[in-house]
């Protein structure tokens, strides 16, 4: 998993922007995993694409990684890993239908250079060092990073793996095959950019909005949000805390939202079951707390360490009742940033709680991001009340206002003392009990929401063709990670000639239904693309606005990749056409 | 001096929706007395509570409180201790919601020391849902789901909370608002988890003990038996037998401290990592680790 890692901040030491995406199976150790590293000039739309070129150190990864291969990708493979069986006519295949395929002895390099098998990445990493033509000095620098708290004797023998790659490539591969990358200048402002991952930007986002208590339950693949937070936030002046479960978790940020505070928890799928009865406490109540679910695939257990954004309805309608929430979802790494920055914003200003949906491709991919998509964020802090001589008695926390909030009074600030409870209650937080009260309660809290289309900034990101006056093949959306692989898509669509209007929400709920009304009369054929099985997000925009989108989905555990979707896209459009 | 507030400065506007003669109005009383008599803030009071007929405590009170969800007080209440630790933190809720569906919070909250006052108000069943058995009830007890009788033995909350490591441990009776009184004062001035467990049979359901039948039962080990709380082996002993009562129906009733003992607070310890952290790191300084 490292060489990923290496090979991206070499790259971006190059000046290029840089992307490397992991799959792993949920084993402490072993199994197949996977490092999906991106370089390119512009900054990627997408971090998965096609691949140009495949290091398979394993048979697994030989004869499994077939999803983003196509017939121009250049493969190496480790010798031991066609020797026989399966790998053996899998590499007779390819090389009889044409495909440039090389074996690589990287084992017997690593054995016979570092003496250690150990190591066998580091020399895949010189190998493909070289035929990118980055010269081995970047690379150099980046294993002495990797391993900098290892100690000189293993970055030594990272080295000289190292050296023995990029020589092998040089005496093996013939020029031809290198692949030409425009080489640049070394840029000098590295100190105003930065390698982060999806959950580090979650992570920084909340302190950057001013969270000073975050808590959680360790679950893959949310348990980098709290790693991170854990180192940074007490040196912050905050507090982390590692509770018993989710349910602890989520009750002891409300405890704190009500002591005063900002306040997180991230969790994933099988986490957030367990918090759906404290979120309809928070919207009862009506206390600022954000959820962060960085999803897997589900039900159970399902694919631990997976893609999948199948958690949308239990963010939306999980638990019982009707109360307020707010669902938002990232796209990007610099959007997990964003994102969270607004998700505090939200919960303060309407006083629910905001969920974050997050997925374990976009919480662990790593990217290189520009110190403007880190800066000076808006900050929103709720309206407190700290009490006058002339308070009305009783305090009227629950007031109908036309808002529908209220100042929060807050233990130890302000004199004027409340108890919040999750029975129905009257504007003095008293227990309600006649039909008039509990509907006069419900439409207030439900009046805080009603203008949120309006009030947030980008609720959606439209990507109109120039000419409104063509017709459409077809509109498209897509959220969260999957928004990034359609957005690329949908150029090489463009590129083929179809013309494509596309919206990408980030507000997920209270549906966006102006802008996706207006999505729809853009042209009878809507597609919505995500990364689950039922297709959650076309059936929530078939309830609740004008349109009737078709589902494009997907559930298997990895991401959509753009020619799918663009194959996806193709398909409805023609079927549609032939209708 | 006139002392700033008094008793009825701490009850809010609401009358409580008990039943005539449950043992509750005592704990309330009681815990308006205290509070009046430390003349503590009462917008410096959080008072949380779980979901029972007890966890209304909160409702009756004009402190700041959290009338949360059934079993769920202990980690909202922890949350709130986190982050001010000015604040003084009381739970008040039943057996049901303390040792059946949260008890999982009730040991890592003892565990870890939590300085806040933890009242169990202990009717021996779920009196909210028109009566089952809950753990504290005894062996044989005839709830609404166990017709037949409960089948398995009562769960001893004094010996569980010591061997949760609990650093003060204590029982006192509704029916007793002196005792009541002190056992919640010493609470409150013990810096830690208090736990403190009320016997206080429900005036309805209960067909068997009430306030006045078990009035003359009680004995304060502390008083009468000069039992020490800072022995741990004496406690434990002491703690093993707070149930014996139950074989006869005029067997003595032990209460009063069985266990207290001084070791920093949780939020002693947050205190302590933080001061490490002389200067608050700026957004700026945190972004550095991240840098290319
Ligand atoms: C999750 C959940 N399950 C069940 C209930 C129903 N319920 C309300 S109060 C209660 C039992 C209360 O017993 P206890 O805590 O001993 O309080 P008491 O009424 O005896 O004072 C139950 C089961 C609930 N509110 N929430
Ligand atoms: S049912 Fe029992 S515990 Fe509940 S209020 Fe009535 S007397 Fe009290
Ligand atoms: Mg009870």
């Amino acid at each position: 998993m490292s060489a990923g890692d290496i090979l991206m901040k070499a790259s971006a030491h190059e000046g290029f922007d840089a992307t490397v995406v992991k799959s792993f199976p949920s084993n402490i150790r072993g199994g197949y995993s996977q490092s999906l590293v991106t370089i390119a000039e512009k900054p990627a739309v997408s971090p998965i694409g096609d691949c140009a070129i495949l290091f398979a150190l394993s048979s697994n990864a030989f004869l499994l990684d077939t999803l983003h291969l196509t017939p121009r990708t250049l493969i190496l493979v480790e010798t031991t890993a066609h020797a026989d069986g399966q790998g053996r006519d899998r590499f007779k295949q390819l090389s009889a239908a044409g495909q440039t395929i090389f074996s690589v002895p990287v084992l017997q390099l690593a054995r016979e250079t570092a003496g250690s098998s150990a190591i066998r990445s580091t020399v895949a990493l010189g190998i493909l060092g070289e035929l990118l033509g980055m010269g081995g000095d970047q690379l150099r620098a980046a294993v002495a990073w990797r391993f900098r708290e290892k100690g000189t004797g293993l970055i030594e023998l990272n080295r000289i793996a190292l050296d023995a790659g990029i020589l092998w490539a040089r005496q093996h591969i013939d020029k031809k095959y290198w692949l030409t990358v425009p080489r640049r200048r070394a840029r000098t402002d590295r100190e105003d950019r930065f390698m982060l991952e999806g959950n580090q930007a979650v992570a920084l986002g909340a302190i950057a909005a001013g969270c000073t208590f975050y808590t959680s339950y360790p679950i893959t693949p949310a348990t980098g949000v709290g790693e991170t937070l854990s180192r940074l936030m007490t040196a912050h002046g905050g507090v982390a805390y590692q509770a018993e479960d989710e349910i602890a978790a989520l009750g002891a940020a409300i405890g704190a939202s009500f002591a005063g505070v900002k306040t997180m928890t991230a969790t994933s799928g099988p986490g957030l079951s367990l918090m759906q009865e404290f979120l309809g406490y928070a919207s009862m109540v009506e206390l600022p707390v954000v959820v962060v679910d960085v999803q897997r695939a589900g039900p159970s257990t399902g694919m631990p360490t997976k893609h999948s954004q199948d958690d949308l309805f239990a963010a939306i309608f999980g638990g019982h009742g009707e109360g307020q929430r707010i669902v938002i979802a990232p796209a990007t790494v610099e959007e997990c940033f964003s994102a969270t920055v607004t998700a505090f914003n939200c919960a303060e200003h309407y006083q629910c709680p905001v969920i974050v949906l997050s997925d374990s491709t976009l919480g662990m991919m790593k990217r290189v991001i520009a110190k403007s998509a880190l800066e000076s964020p808006v900050i929103i802090n709720r309206d407190i009340f700290t009490g006058s001589d002339d308070t009305p008695t009783p305090w009227l926390r629950y007031r109908l206002t036309d808002s529908g909030t209220n100042p929060l009074t807050i233990p130890g600030v302000s004199s004027v003392t409340y108890r919040a409870t999750g029975i129905e209650h009257n504007e003095d937080s008293t227990p309600a009990t006649t039909p008039f009260e509990r509907c006069a309660q419900m439409e207030k809290r439900f009046r805080k929401l009603r203008r949120i289309e309006m009030e947030m900034d980008n609720p959606v990101l439209w990507d109109l063709e120039p000419a409104d006056t063509v017709p459409l093949d077809a509109c498209l959306c897509s959220w969260g990670l999957t928004a990034s692989i359609t957005r690329e898509a949908i150029a090489s669509l463009r590129g083929e000639g179809f013309r494509i209007a596309a919206v990408y929400p980030r507000l997920l709920f209270p549906v966006c239904t102006e802008a996706f009304n207006r999505w729809a009369d853009l042209c009878t054929l809507q597609i919505v693309v995500e990364a689950n099985f039922t297709g959650q997000f076309c059936a929530l925009l078939r309830m609740s606005t004008r349109a009737r989108p078709h589902p494009l989905t997907v559930s298997r555990g990895e991401p959509f990749t753009p020619p799918e979707i663009a194959a996806g896209i193709r398909s409805i459009i023609n079927k549609e056409a032939a209708a | 001096m006139m002392p700033r507030y008094i008793t009825q400065d701490y009850r809010s506007r609401i009358r409580p929706t008990w039943c005539k003669g449950c043992s509750y109005y005592g704990v309330l009383a009681a815990l308006t007395e205290v509070f009046a008599e430390k003349q503590i803030d009462p917008h410096r009071l959080n008072v949380v509570s779980g979901i029972g007929c007890s966890s209304r405590m909160t409702l009756c009170l004009n402190t700041f409180g959290l009338h949360t969800l059934h079993g769920r007080a202990l980690p909202v209440a922890i949350g709130s201790r986190l982050v001010n630790p000015d604040l003084t933190v009381v739970v008040a809720a039943g057996d049901g919601d303390f040792f059946s569906i949260g008890i999982g919070h009730f040991v890592h909250a003892a565990r870890k020391n939590f300085d806040m006052t933890v009242i169990c108000m202990d009717n021996r069943m779920y009196a909210m849902t028109k009566n089952q058995a809950s753990p504290t009830s005894i062996v044989g007890y005839r709830g609404s789901l166990t017709p037949w009788g409960k089948m398995s033995v009562p769960l001893n909350v004094l010996e569980f909370a010591i061997a949760c490591d609990a650093t003060f441990v204590s029982r006192t009776f509704a029916g007793s608002q002196q005792h009541m009184q002190e056992t919640i004062s010493r609470g409150l001035d013990h810096r830690g988890f208090s736990f403190i467990e009320v016997i206080a049979p429900c005036g309805t359901f209960d067909r068997t003990a009430t306030l006045a039948s078990l009035s003359p039962r009680m004995v304060d080990i502390n008083r009468e038996h000069r039992h020490d709380p800072a022995d741990k082996k004496a406690a434990l002993a002491a703690a093993v037998q707070a149930l014996d009562y139950d074989a006869s129906d005029d067997a003595p009733v032990p209460i009063g401290v069985f266990w207290e003992n001084s070791v920093p607070t949780f939020e002693e310890r947050i205190a302590e990592i933080k001061k490490a952290h002389k200067k608050k790191a700026s957004f700026a300084s945190l972004l550095k680790n991240y840098s290319l």
